[in-house]
């Protein structure tokens, strides 16, 4: 008898462990090709080029060679850029037409959700700084690739930097009930981390920072891997919860910490059960072994011998 | 009478709190007790002697608290030093009043079984609430007349970290000690179901990540250390701008509580069996 009680209660643990380890259906991956990130333009594309500092009627131009059909986020910011500054963004093509212009209003963080490039070749983001503006605004541009389902590996530390960033930009709201899996692989003479930058126009004390780290930074995670190692994380992209933190869109970086080589980064996403079904299967289990034990509680001495 | 009325007049009928009272009342005075008091009370000495460590720490006191007191809960006050000493308290819950011979004497009272086994767990959750309750505030206080804090401070650390803190405490030190009473109603020494339990737990938390193929014990999920990590998670911020313990505190608190309900009725069917000569 005593033997099958054990056998029961190792089968309730292995049970839970499960229930622990629940998977729910992972997206699958798509193929990307590896990128060499070894020289001074391709590090620039999909990245930060280096802060200026800018003062009222100022402007400055950031080329870009950009693909046709890929859809970019393109964000300006900077560091300690405040509510006096006034900063505009304007888009212009090869044939200095502009195509696009974002005019915010003081204070506020300018940025073009989802720009998609028609033809392959160079833009020019200009960065103006308002007249209507005051004081001087360390600023920057970031074109992050727009991230659904990716796997992509990459070289990191060729340029004998710290600000080796790769950049992604992800869109919470498209992904309303997922989980976002992160995980980062690097080779063995190569540590890095993951950060993941939060920003959003409804608050406007958010805002990146695209610098090195040593300027310091506001991301709000962040995870570092050893040499050779692969880590993985996780964020709840859940908007039924409103949360504070990602609320409107993720910057995932990968920052180089010391060594070189390549590093592989894989974003996938999982469905995010409903709070009721979490509630009810936890809610079964717990009345279910509540209800065992007052059973033998109560009435389990009258009956058993 | 209705299988309802039965269980009322049943739970109306039972002398747990009378049976629980006289375990504490015993507890008090042993050896066992006084030692895991002093061991629990360790942490507090040495911040008592030792100079502010705070600096220019994020959060001010209360963020400095909740690292603090985070991780002498995790790795502390529920990790081996306290694990070792509950294994051995719960376990002489029946096997050790069959070495004294009083359990028999206490089955000749009126008194039904399982009231003898539940006013002692009842006993045993008194007094662990106590120690923690003890050290978790003795050891804020300490903090806060360390590092200069007013009365603002104290008041955001008691009414929103001191509770959590008990609670996670108090779940993870129970939910070993379940297993402990669990062999104790089972076997015939004290010394065996300690030594039972012991193994159990630290060879779940030693060989469960070697098995499961885990990078590092301390990131091994499936052991208590680490929901409770995911669980005081919850409550108190451990590292500024990342989650140390990833998983859902939902889930560690459904399978921790009826991991315990379910090791408490396997106490009861094995005390109900039980034969004492």
């Amino acid at each position: 008898m005593r033997l099958l009680l054990f056998n029961i209660l190792f089968i309730f643990i292995i049970l839970n462990s499960v229930c622990i380890n629940d998977s729910h259906s992972t997206v699958g991956l798509s193929d990307v090709e590896i990128q060499k990130n070894n020289n001074g333009d391709t590090f620039f594309f999909e990245g930060i080029p280096y802060p200026l500092l800018l003062s009222p009627s100022n402007s400055t131009t950031f080329p870009f060679n950009l693909k046709k059909g890929v859809p970019y986020a393109v964000l300006l910011g900077g560091e300690y850029i405040s509510n006096l500054h006034d900063l505009d963004l304007r888009i212009f093509d090869e044939n200095l037409t502009q195509i696009e212009s974002v005019d915010s209003s003081k204070g506020k963080m300018t940025q073009i959700p989802s720009f998609v490039p028609e033809y392959n070749g160079t833009y020019y983001f200009v960065i103006d700084f308002n007249p209507n503006g005051d004081g001087i605004a360390i600023c920057s541009l970031l074109i992050a690739t727009l991230l659904e389902n990716t796997s992509k590996s990459f070289y990191l530390g060729a340029n004998g930097n710290s600000s080796s960033y790769f950049c992604y930009a992800i869109n919470v709201k498209s992904h309303p009930k997922e989980k976002m899996k992160i995980s980062l692989s690097v080779e063995q003479n190569l540590a890095a981390e993951i950060r993941l930058y939060p920003f959003t126009l409804v608050n406007d004390q958010k805002k990146f920072i695209p610098t090195d780290s040593n300027r310091g930074g506001s991301f709000q995670y962040s995870k570092a891997t050893k040499k050779g190692e692969t880590l993985s994380c996780s964020i709840e992209l859940d908007q039924r919860n409103n949360d504070p933190v990602f609320d409107e869109w993720i910057l995932v970086t990968t920052h180089l910490l010391y060594g070189e080589g390549e590093a592989t980064l894989n974003i996938s996403y999982e469905e995010i059960p409903e709070d009721w079904e979490r509630w009810a299967i936890h809610g079964v289990v717990f009345i279910l072994s509540l209800v065992i034990f007052l059973v033998f509680a109560i009435f389990g001495e009258k009956y058993i011998r | 009478m209705s299988l309802i009325e039965k269980g009322l007049s049943r739970i109306l009928d039972a002398k747990i709190f009378l049976v629980a009272g006289e375990e504490v009342r015993n507890v008090f005075k042993t050896m066992k007790f006084k030692f895991l008091l002093f061991v629990m009370s360790l942490p507090i000495l040495i911040h008592l002697l030792a100079p502010s460590e705070m600096g220019d720490s994020v959060g001010g006191i209360p963020g400095f608290f909740q690292r603090l007191a985070g991780d002498t809960i995790l790795n502390y006050w529920t990790a081996w030093a306290a694990q070792i000493l509950v294994v051995f308290l719960a376990a002489d819950m029946i096997a050790g009043e069959e070495e004294k011979d009083t359990l028999k004497i206490l089955l000749t009272k009126p008194v039904r079984k399982s009231d003898i086994l539940l006013g002692k767990i009842l006993g045993f959750l008194i007094y662990i609430g106590f120690i923690t309750t003890f050290v978790l505030t003795s050891f804020s206080l300490v903090l806060i007349w360390q590092e200069g804090g007013d009365y603002d401070d104290y008041w955001e650390i008691s009414l929103k970290y001191l509770v959590p803190g008990e609670f996670v405490v108090l779940i993870g030190l129970f939910t070993v000690a379940s297993l402990s009473i669990m062999l104790s109603a089972g076997m015939k020494r004290s010394l065996y179901a300690g030594l039972t339990g012991l193994l159990l737990v630290f060879g779940h938390s030693i060989f469960g990540p070697i098995l499961f193929g885990a990078e590092s014990i301390t990131t091994f999920e499936f052991t208590l250390a680490y929901q409770l990590g995911v669980l005081l998670e919850q409550f108190y911020v451990l590292a500024p701008n990342k989650n140390l313990y990833e998983g859902d505190p939902l889930t560690a608190f459904t399978i921790l509580t009826s991991l315990n309900f379910i090791f408490l009725s396997i106490a009861l069917f094995l005390f109900y069996r039980r034969e004492v000569t």
